[in-house]
């Protein structure tokens, strides 16, 4: 427990720093995971599809954008709203409508992996396993 | 002049805001909000920025009343040091809260 809380500290002032010296770049806003187990369970592979579909056709609802993806509304909903718990999506009520918008951008950054990752491109099924 | 600002997840429940202004790889202007997710929204619990031309930290379990800060230290320095000190002690903030919040709610029964 005490190693992981040092992992973190570590991680996230090697994070810091390199912002501050300009050697990382992430975008503004961005949500920032280190964690990879809990950037797969958020970032499941069908909730960056609902992201992407957002980003790409611009729903107009919640419906919309249960048909777009070929899911339940339900099951659609429950995504949407553990997406914006964690500010990655929005959800404006428009009269009877939800119109869900992305805000941010989910970036996973681990010191053991170098590397920050972008949402596109990156679904969670294909990040290293930590050591 | 650069602006920089992204949320940090410690955990699903705990986050920190950083926004940080920067001008040749220095820190001029920052700021570390705390937040932690409880009773369905993200509730600040501390917070440590320069935003009005002093360093002050607001611990909002106690008052979301400023206290001012005096150091020296350069900006780059502090704003690492606090960063580390919510990293380590998250968890006992988010305790402070909810006895804070508990307490509220037994004295308004």
């Amino acid at each position: 427990m005490r190693a992981d809380k040092e992992k973190m500290i570590k991680n996230e002032i090697a994070l810091l720093r390199g912002i501050v010296n300009g050697t990382i770049d992430i975008p503004d806003n961005a949500v920032v995971i280190s964690d990879p187990e809990h950037y797969r369970t958020l970032m499941t592979p069908k909730r960056l599809e609902l992201i992407r579909i957002i980003q790409r056709r611009h729903p107009k609802s919640v419906n919309e954008l249960s048909r777009l993806s070929k899911r339940l509304k339900q099951a659609v909903t429950r995504d949407l709203k553990a997406l914006e718990k964690y500010d990655i999506v929005s959800l404006t009520k428009a009269g009877r409508k939800v119109i869900p918008k992305v805000k941010r951008k989910v970036i996973l950054f681990s010191l053991h992996l170098g590397v920050t990752q972008g949402l596109e491109g990156h679904p969670s099924s294909s990040l290293p396993e930590p050591a | 002049m650069k602006v920089k600002r992204y949320r940090r997840f410690m955990t699903s429940e705990d986050c920190v805001d950083v926004t940080l202004y920067l001008e040749h790889n220095t820190i001029f202007k920052f700021a570390l909000n705390y937040r932690a997710y409880m009773d369905g929204r993200w509730v600040e619990v501390f917070r440590v920025d320069n935003f009005h031309g002093y360093l002050h930290e607001q611990r909002f379990w106690i008052s979301p009343a400023p206290k001012r800060i005096e150091s020296f230290t350069p900006l780059n320095i502090i704003v690492e040091e606090y960063l580390r000190k919510i990293l380590l002690e998250f968890g006992r903030y988010r305790k402070y809260i909810q006895d804070e919040s508990r307490q509220g709610k037994d004295d308004q029964e």
